[in-house]
């Protein structure tokens, strides 16, 4: 039993692909705590799948259109979906139903009950799961949604669940164990395969006109009951085995289930949330991976919407056929957080989620790594600037072909010349191996470098400066200037012009 | 039926009263102990290094195991014996399982197995020797006594009857049905498997990356009285066969043949050491089969090494220097000279390894070797004082040295490592070439491990071999040996080198 509510195909591996520390760097860089937290809504176990699902960027078009559609489907169908979420829980969690404590699990005959105690709430939870898909089955459109339920019609098939009711009844072994043996190595018995006991009136009859002998074992004599245990046990062996597989593998199900509609409950929290706060939403148009498309319009920072109650302004950036965008312009001006957009964009596109535009189309990457200015090492083993470099030198043990880096303010933790020198060998050594770069750079002598080569591949955004001073938080397209404004923080911050006095 | 006896010596009552032997006194101190250790850890039989306490002392007896070494080197060879000498192992388990069982009918059933299992490994050892042709004296007389023996009436007497017993036994199958503590026990009666119902409904709820529940049955060979009254019940049902079983175990009580059953001992000393030398070729060492000779004083042999410290070394996945040494003409007795931790006692032992492993009949650690076969190794090490001889120590290496020189022959071999070095130098110096004259009189062979640079001049049977030291470092031994004459110089001129304090250097720097 399947559920693919995340591939239409396979069971993907949640466990991370990256190590913790690069994770951890880029959802700091990102702000995705606030993203997570929003999906979460105070559940933890929606906090956990939230980040497993979002950091396992999917980088084919079709499943993230899959994972849309039931996405789509789920918010249609809610009140089902909800349903079913609770019948995944109720089976997930039937170890804290079923009281298993004291038991040792050492002999066949021990996992068998166990196991056997543990399956019957799970047929239960199977029965109600079939009743569910049969009310409401017919509500569901997207793809994989339909196959879920399909499978389910099908699996639990209509006199199924009543075939597991009787075999578990007759697996608790009510008239004892049958059980053969052959004579292997020094007569001792090998072989040991169990049958199903007759009826008794049966078995009288069969009796007697039999040949067989017998012996009782005296009440006194624990060695004895033991033997008798473990001689059992041996024709139990492969019985306990499917039993308890069994049961793990529904148990199983219902956690999977449990887990893949927890993403997509998450996903409505975070609608929620958004719509709320009149923020856009829309489904993505990806593009397969080394196409270079990225349009969109009113795109907004998720992370800066949800931590603010004032309206936040949106981008719109035609950059179709960009390989590398350098940003620049006035401090406080809008660069991080359009930065940020981008990449938690990109993340969600490539969860399978809405994001928080009006419109969104740009390619799939092999996944998404920034490099932000941070702050001194507190761990004493590096200056700043070695550990700028230390990171980026972790950042490239991991990142592949057609990937997405975004830098914000990278290398400037030197001298401008030097800076640049090595900024430039990186973007050249990313841009050479199909890494999409996104660069937020303050250095003119970067920016204005790369502008002078003239490549259309290379875009170049400006944080826009109205005349007046007020930041608009719009990027356009312009070229690198060789003022960041400085001019106007300094005077924010001392109330005069520089140099006025 | 041929007249094979045994495999490892050629006169069959050379071996007799082999179990009592002791490990040779040069044994020790040639690190043989650990050689032969290392050779049969693991075999099965305890006794196995016995067969390394007694040298050879005929060189026909030496040729018959070369022979026989060469043939189990070969793979058509190899392969079968090795499987006979397994299979016999689990008929010699078998066996040890149906003696220290209690029940009757259960040592009766071991018994049979146990005899299941030499019937086999008879009756394939017979046909895969059949098929090839052992160049051996030795293999191709045992070869002969198989095929004689499998063809005789009482093995093929034997192989009948067995089938018959475990076919019947094989064909029983019963059923135990336990209530509480009621069991019952009945034939069988063509009862469906549950497991595969089971298995069949629950088919749909298997994975592949499914965990293994299945508990690990603890297999003990006895049974506990449960398992003893459920077989008594078995008999009851199945007298015939039963009845059969005991008629077998009381008229075939003694089938163990005795010529089979010396050679599945015997063979394995050379599988063991086949196996033991093959760590090392695999490592890139070399092994040869030494000309052996009678001739008393000939010393001969390229890339030779200590296999004991190759072993230890082996394990760290390194390897060992190799020397060559010879003696030629009136050679007589090697000085081996050069600084401490130098390797000087290494190539002692090499040299008086290889002379043993020679006697032995094996193989020997070294590309290429001619070597005489002594009448006796003695080996005079440095000991530690023991309070037991009221002696002191240089009184006690004196005693010892005495009671060589009175046994010894000039056929025999006396390798001994820094001896009287407890004591002024002059007095050492003094008793060193003593002894050394009184060793060339005798005319034995000899090697003799020392600090002092003049007696490797003492006679023209001396044989001087120094260790040498890397040329640019003189802190880095080489472990390499020259035949040159002892000069004390080669380490002191390296150091020099090293720090710019060579003659001509020196000279220049003092002239600036």
């Amino acid at each position: 039993m399947r559920v693919r509510l995340l591939h239409p195909d396979h069971d993907i591996d949640l466990s991370p692909r990256l190590p913790n520390a690069l994770i951890f760097l880029t959802e700091d860089d990102l702000e995705l705590q606030r993203l997570y937290a929003a999906m979460a809504g105070g559940d933890s176990f929606l906090l956990e799948v939230a980040k497993k699902v979002v950091r396992l960027s999917v980088a084919d078009p079709d499943i993230i259109v899959h994972r849309q559609h039931i996405l789509a489907d789920c918010m249609a169908n809610r009140d089902v979906v909800e349903q079913m979420y609770a019948i995944a829980v109720e089976g997930d969690e039937v170890r804290r139903k079923v009281f298993l404590a004291g038991l040792v699990f050492r002999e066949p005959g021990q996992i068998l009950s166990g196991s056997l105690r543990l399956l019957e709430p799970l047929v239960e939870n199977l029965k109600q799961l079939r009743r569910l898909c049969d009310e409401h089955a017919g509500q569901f459109r997207s793809a994989g949604l339909r196959q879920l339920t399909a499978m389910i019609a099908k699996q639990l098939s209509d006199d199924y669940p009543q075939q597991l009711v009787d075999h578990l009844a007759e697996l608790n072994l009510p008239r004892g164990a049958l059980l053969s043996a052959a004579l292997g190595p020094g007569n001792k018995g090998r072989g040991y395969t169990l049958h199903v006991p007759p009826r008794r009136a049966w078995w009288d009859k069969l009796t007697a006109n039999h040949t067989g002998c017998g012996f009782e074992i005296d009440p006194h004599d624990e060695h004895g009951s033991q033997a008798l245990v473990e001689l059992a046990g041996k024709a139990l062996n492969d019985i306990a085995n499917t039993v308890t597989q069994s049961a793990d593998h529904v148990r199983g199900f219902f956690g999977r289930l449990r887990t893949e509609l927890a993403f997509y409950l998450g996903c409505m929290n975070l609608y929620d949330r958004l719509t709320k706060a009149d923020v856009p939403t829309c489904f993505p148009e990806p593009t397969p991976i080394g196409t270079r498309t990225f349009t969109c319009r009113d795109l907004r920072d998720v992370g800066l919407c949800l931590a603010t109650e004032k309206p936040v302004s949106g981008n719109a950036i035609d950059a179709d056929g960009a390989s590398l965008i350098v940003v620049t312009g006035a401090n406080e001006g809008g660069k991080s957080t359009f930065l940020r957009s981008v990449g938690t964009a990109q993340l969600m596109m490539q969860a399978g989620m809405f994001v928080a535009s009006t419109s969104l189309r740009a390619n799939v990457t092999n996944g998404v790594f920034t490099h932000f200015k941070r702050e001194e090492d507190d761990t004493m083993t590096h200056g700043k600037f070695d550990e700028e470099l230390a990171r980026m030198s972790a950042i490239a043990d991991f990142i592949g072909p057609q990937s997405m880096l975004l830098c914000n303010e990278s290398f400037a933790s030197t001298n401008e010349r030097e800076g640049a020198q090595i900024a430039r060998g990186t973007i050249d050594a990313m841009l050479e191996c199909g890494v999409k770069v996104v660069y937020v750079t303050h250095m003119y002598d970067l920016a204005h470098s790369l502008y002078r080569r003239g490549n259309a591949g290379y875009w170049f955004l400006r944080a826009k400066r109205r005349a007046d001073s007020a930041r608009t938080f719009r990027m356009k397209p312009a070229e690198p200037e060789p003022t960041s404004y400085g001019e106007d923080s300094f005077r924010c911050v001392f109330g005069a012009p520089a140099g006025a006095q | 039926m041929a007249s094979f006896k045994s495999i490892l010596f050629t006169d069959p009552d050379a071996a007799a009263g082999i179990d009592d032997l002791t490990a040779p006194e040069c044994f020790a101190d040639l690190y043989l102990d650990q050689i032969v250790n290392d050779v049969v850890r693991g075999n099965a039989d305890e006794h196995l290094d016995r067969y390394f306490y007694l040298p050879l002392h005929d060189v026909s007896a030496v040729t018959y195991r070369h022979d026989v070494f060469r043939d189990l080197e070969r793979d058509d060879l190899c392969a079968p014996i090795d499987a006979f000498v397994a299979d016999m192992r689990t008929m010699r388990q078998r066996l040890d399982r149906a003696e220290r069982l209690w029940h009757p009918l259960q040592r009766q059933g071991w018994f049979v197995y146990a005899v299941e299992a030499f019937c086999d490994a008879v009756a394939t050892l017979r046909d895969e020797l059949g098929r090839t042709t052992p160049s051996s004296h030795g293999l191709r007389q045992f070869a002969d006594y198989v095929a004689s023996y499998v063809n005789g009436y009482r093995f093929r007497t034997l192989v009948a009857e067995i089938g018959d017993v475990q076919a019947e036994l094989r064909k029983i199958r019963y059923v135990v049905h336990i209530e509480g503590l009621k069991v019952h026990v009945d034939r069988y009666d063509s009862q469906p498997n549950y497991s595969l119902d089971i298995a069949a409904t629950f088919e749909r709820f298997a994975s592949e990356t499914a965990r293994d529940y299945h508990v690990r049955m603890k297999d003990f060979p006895d049974m506990n009285h449960v398992e003893e009254q459920i077989l008594q019940c078995v008999a009851k049902l199945y007298p015939e066969q039963f009845k059969r079983l005991d008629a077998f175990c009381t008229q075939h009580h003694t089938y163990l043949d005795a010529t089979i059953s010396r050679f599945d001992r015997e063979v394995n000393f050379y599988l063991a050491y086949l196996a033991f030398v093959r760590r090392f070729t695999d490592a890139g060492l070399r092994f040869s089969y030494p000309s052996i000779t009678d001739d008393p004083g000939s010393i001969r042999a390229n890339d030779a090494f200590d296999l004991a410290l190759a072993a230890k070394v082996e394990k760290d996945g390194n390897t060992v220097v190799c020397n060559d040494f010879h003696l030629a003409g009136p050679d007589r007795v090697f000085v081996i000279t050069g600084p401490n931790q130098g390797g000087k006692t290494t190539l002692a032992r090499t040299i008086g390894q290889l002379a043993y492993l020679a006697a032995l009949g094996c193989p020997v650690p070294a590309s290429r070797a001619t070597l005489t076969l002594p009448d006796d190794i003695y080996t005079h090490f440095e000991r530690q004082e023991t309070l037991a001889t009221l002696h002191g120590k240089l009184d006690n290496e004196l005693v010892r040295i005495h009671d060589i020189l009175s046994r010894a022959t000039p056929a025999s071999i006396i390798v001994m490592n820094e001896s009287f070095a407890s004591t002024t130098v002059d007095d050492s110096l003094q008793i060193g070439t003593e002894v050394l004259e009184r060793i060339i009189a005798l005319g034995c062979v000899a090697v003799y491990v020392t600090f002092l640079d003049e007696l490797a001049s003492l006679h023209r049977a001396c044989v001087s071999m120094v260790a040498e030291v890397e040329h640019d470092d003189p802190t880095k031994r080489a472990f390499k040996f020259t035949r040159r004459p002892a000069d004390g110089l080669a380490y002191a001129a390296a150091l020099a080198d090293k720090y710019g304090l060579a003659r001509d250097v020196l000279v220049r720097r003092i002239s600036q």
